[in-house]
């Protein structure tokens, strides 16, 4: 009975021309509704907020804040509904009638996965795109009309820039992986290629039980064989546990007198001992990239077929330990004012 | 008690008779704000600067604390009215640069231009932005904004637009970022206005915006940037005022 409800619901959401009506102003303006879904914290808000300044007035953002009791308030002092559901996410687009959604973070593309499954045989679903999760293209790969921009920065975007900053040549540069993470190497080498850079892979075996011994060889063979001149370690859990950092990473690279490139802040700190140079993605930037591929989608009447189709993303914030980089590089003083946070 | 809020009043009148003229800028750029703001704090220091890195930005700040001053590119300083240009930017003797459409391998056919997705960064809102892209290329191009300078490269790397929208010199840095084969497209009304200093006006609403900025506070803008050095002046794209 619910379902019939929910269905009902959206079926008039969507065939009332989902238009709504800003209810300010004599001069009433037709305005489009994007529901967002994603989790609470400072960098999904920032997203918003680069999302939001963007698209302007022209639309209007719901939010649904996913698994959270305490969602935090936005600066109107109106803290955005949360919900837990299939059910929950189903009756929000059938209550908001969005002409897309942006689901922001792996839960959140779960979700509407789950919708689309449990109520497939209702009206077509709104267009959706995904961003902030993990292998973003995996995602969505069985959502219907949805697109995405990954979370992970490519490659070529990690060493164009560590290029600008250190006058050694930057051609060779090795990455360890495990087999899964092979499609996105192959994916950022292709465009590194187009930059001069040839990224050496070294592959450890998901089922390898000394994962930090693995990370060990690894480097040293990138080292000593590959003659990398930088590594670039991707973000991927697998190689990250407190276990390998400390007994691969570290050990490992003492001897490598090269910059070692991450994606966290936190292993670029003073005391880490690990990063040199950390890219990491500028959520404003990606909230800005958001609405450019709403932009595109309202050009094209919301239409949205063919198979799942994912961004780079663009706008990066870099993080440099400077005494490290000067460990292993000259850094050229220059470039410093390109860098948003120098560590020294 | 009363005691209290005469002190408080009396530190927050001094507190702001000690502070500097108020300058917000706003140039996008390769460099990061921050640099900018540290290396005109540095030059200026009756001033007090505020460099901004987002358009969103400097329109709230500007409604909420009305800057004595405003230093950005001609087009951007047209959208705040009440701010007059009193000097200008120049560079190599010109108050414009050049902009070009910039691509990978070949170059850009700008007849086709409408047909195509150009890099643009988001200097002025959007619809502002639509038009004055409209004015260089002569056609009107759907447009992938970016909030900062460097953005528009991995674009083209990634191709997910056809050329960017860039100046001269932004060109020349990109080139010894990339070593992929960038070509440039020239407009033939491809000139943008440099970066030129703004001052608040007598307000034509009777104040609302804040009162115009005294002449000894003009003065003292004015003397400042033209006491800049080269390689402060660089960071904001020119090389001398007039």
């Amino acid at each position: 009975m619910m379902r019939m409800v929910l269905a009902f619901l959206l079926y008039g959401g969507l065939c009332t021309c989902a238009i709504a009506r800003a209810a300010d102003g004599p001069l009433a303006r037709t305005v489009d509704r994007i529901l967002i879904v994603r989790a609470d914290g400072v960098n999904f808000q920032e997203t918003v907020n680069g999302l939001e300044h963007e698209l302007g007035a022209d639309f209007i953002c719901d939010e649904r804040i996913l698994n959270s009791d305490t969602a935090a308030a936005k600066p109107s002092g109106k803290a955005p509904a949360t919900i837990a559901t299939a059910e929950q996410l189903y009756a929000a687009i059938a209550q908001s009638r969005p002409k897309a959604l942006v689901l922001m973070d792996n839960d959140a593309i779960r979700m509407y996965g789950d919708v689309q499954k449990q109520w497939k045989d209702s009206v077509p679903f709104p267009p959706s795109i995904s961003l902030m999760a993990i292998r973003v293209d995996k995602a969505i790969s069985k959502l219907k009309r949805a697109t995405g921009i990954f979370y992970e920065v490519p490659g070529v975007t990690i060493l164009v820039n560590l290029r600008s900053l250190v006058a050694e040549p930057v051609h060779k540069v090795g990455v360890i992986m495990r087999p899964s993470m092979a499609d996105f190497v192959r994916e950022s080498a292709k465009w590194c290629k187009l930059e001069n850079i040839e990224l050496v892979p070294f592959e450890v075996a998901e089922d390898r039980m000394d994962v930090a011994r693995a990370v060990r060889t690894g480097v040293r063979r990138l080292r000593e064989r590959d003659k990398v001149d930088a590594l670039w370690i991707l973000n991927d859990n697998f190689f990250l546990t407190q276990d390998i950092i400390g007994g691969g990473w570290l050990p490992a690279l003492e001897r490598f007198h090269r910059p070692v490139l991450v994606g966290v802040e936190n292993f670029v700190t003073l005391r880490s001992r690990f990063g040199t140079f950390a890219i990491l993605p500028d959520h404003y930037g990606l909230g800005v990239q958001t609405a450019g591929m709403i932009l595109r989608l309202k050009e094209e009447e919301w239409e949205m077929d063919g198979p799942p189709k994912v961004e780079q993303p663009l706008a990066v914030y870099k993080v440099l330990n400077l005494e490290q980089a000067r460990k292993s590089a000259h850094v050229k003083e220059s470039a410093l004012i390109e860098v948003d946070k120098v560590i020294k | 008690m009363l005691r209290r809020i005469a002190v408080w009043l009396l530190l927050a009148f001094w507190g702001d008779a000690l502070a500097g003229a108020k300058v917000f800028v706003f140039y996008p750029s390769l460099a990061r704000p921050l640099a900018i703001q540290e290396a005109l704090s540095k030059k200026c220091p009756g001033l007090e600067i505020t460099v901004f890195g987002r358009l969103t930005d400097l329109q709230a700040l500007v409604v909420r604390e009305h800057p004595q001053a405003i230093l950005a590119q001609n087009a951007v300083l047209k959208q705040f009215p009440e701010y007059l240009p009193r000097m200008q930017g120049t560079r190599n003797g010109s108050a414009t640069e050049d902009f070009v459409l910039l691509s990978i391998d070949k170059p850009f056919d700008v007849a086709k231009v409408s047909a195509a997705a150009i890099g643009v960064v988001g200097m002025l809102d959007r619809k502002e932005m639509d038009g004055f892209v409209e004015g260089l290329v002569s056609g009107a191009p759907h447009l992938n904004r970016v909030t900062k300078v460097e953005d528009l490269l991995p674009l083209l790397i990634f191709q997910s637009v056809a050329a960017v929208l860039v100046s001269e010199a932004n060109v020349r840095e990109f080139q010894k970022k990339s070593q992929a084969h960038l070509v440039e497209a020239k407009l033939e009304k491809g000139k943008v206005g440099l970066v030129a200093a703004g001052m608040l006006a007598a307000p034509a609403n009777g104040g609302a915006v804040g009162s115009a900025v005294s002449p000894g506070d003009e003065q003292e803008i004015l003397s400042a940037l033209k006491a800049l050095d080269a390689g402060t002046l660089a960071l904001l794209g020119v090389d001398a005022w007039k």
